[in-house]
């Protein structure tokens, strides 16, 4: 049976990163079935089949709104607990933002076994909110800038995708 | 007004400005209500989802193929948003960089420092110095380095890694 891994991005940045990556595992290996959450919709209609959305744990224009934190949470929380009953993924792959967060947490409790996490790389001299919360629910960890492994201790550099 | 209806018949300098997806409205109406550039630019705004419409200046919201593009381009002025930023530099292009500091989080001003600091992109640190950063944009993106990335080279790893 080909292999599952969940993608989840949220739009700009983390996108172009998991597209990158997501062009050269299918390069060297086809069949892999690429499962996407994302919390934008302007990206929709990249010819993807299976993307699902959820709302943006906060939005970047907007000042912090609790309600819509914990409707986001919710939300991510119940897909992610569907998509890994229903699809048996054998991976997650993170990028940021903060969506990531229930994604990897839901994961880490239904043994996904896996957590692979790219800290977003307009990032040199801090951390991101999604990497500082993931870092501790991943098993694998890539920073993009090589300044950034003094921050995180795990981290593993291998070039800018 | 999209990208295609640009007229490209006169000979002004053409200026593409990206805001991203997140848009930058002080940016994009400090430009757009400039008339001085106008004599000495063509100048094309991308407002993401921005609120404010340009009045004076072509324009658009989203383009998802902007990549093939480029080329009607000599410079670029951007948001300092890595996707943006790493896919002109890649294509060897002249940008000047405008960090956003409209959004709530202010991380922009990491990528702007640290392209500033390798000379990869010029950078205009305030939203109201950008027109006089635009008149001499030909000056300030002249001594740019070329950008060398380091290809991600853990791909083989991470399908090890996730097969094993």
């Amino acid at each position: 049976m080909d292999i599952s891994i969940l993608l989840v991005y949220g739009e700009g940045g983390h996108h172009d990163q998991a597209m990158r990556l997501m062009k050269q595992m299918q390069s060297l290996d086809p069949t892999i079935d690429f499962i996407h959450v994302t919390d934008t919709v302007t990206m929709k209609g990249d010819s993807i089949e299976k993307i699902h959305t959820v709302p943006p744990i906060r939005h970047k224009n907007e000042s912090f709104n609790p309600l819509a934190f914990v409707n986001a949470y919710l939300k991510a929380v119940t897909l992610t607990v569907k998509l890994v009953r229903q699809h048996q993924p054998r991976a997650v792959i993170g990028f940021g933002p903060g969506i990531c967060i229930p994604v990897f947490m839901v994961c880490k409790v239904m043994r996904v076994k896996k957590r692979i996490f790219f800290e977003d790389w307009c990032r040199f001299t801090s951390k991101s909110l999604s990497g500082k919360a993931c870092s501790p629910f991943s098993t694998k960890f890539f920073v993009q800038n090589e300044s950034l492994k003094e921050l995180y201790r795990d981290a593993e550099f291998a070039g800018r995708l | 007004m999209t990208l295609s209806s640009l007229d490209a018949s006169n000979n002004k300098t053409r200026i593409l400005v990206i805001t991203g997806t997140t848009g930058f409205d002080s940016l994009v109406k400090k430009i757009d209500e400039s008339r001085e550039l106008e004599s000495r630019y063509d100048i094309t705004l991308q407002t993401g989802e921005g609120s404010y419409q340009p009045q004076y200046k072509p324009w658009f919201d989203f383009d998802k193929s902007l990549k093939d593009k480029l080329a009607d381009y000599e410079f670029f002025i951007t948001h300092a948003g890595a996707g943006t930023i790493f896919m002109l530099l890649e294509h060897k292009k002249r940008v000047l960089v405008v960090p956003n500091t409209d959004r709530a989080d202010k991380h922009q001003v990491e990528l702007a420092n640290y392209v500033k600091s390798k000379r990869l992109c010029a950078v205009c640190e305030r939203v109201q110095d950008i027109e006089g950063a635009i008149l001499s944009i030909d000056a300030n993106t002249q001594h740019l380095q070329p950008y060398a990335k380091v290809e991600f080279n853990a791909v083989r790893e991470v399908l090890r890694y996730i097969y094993e």
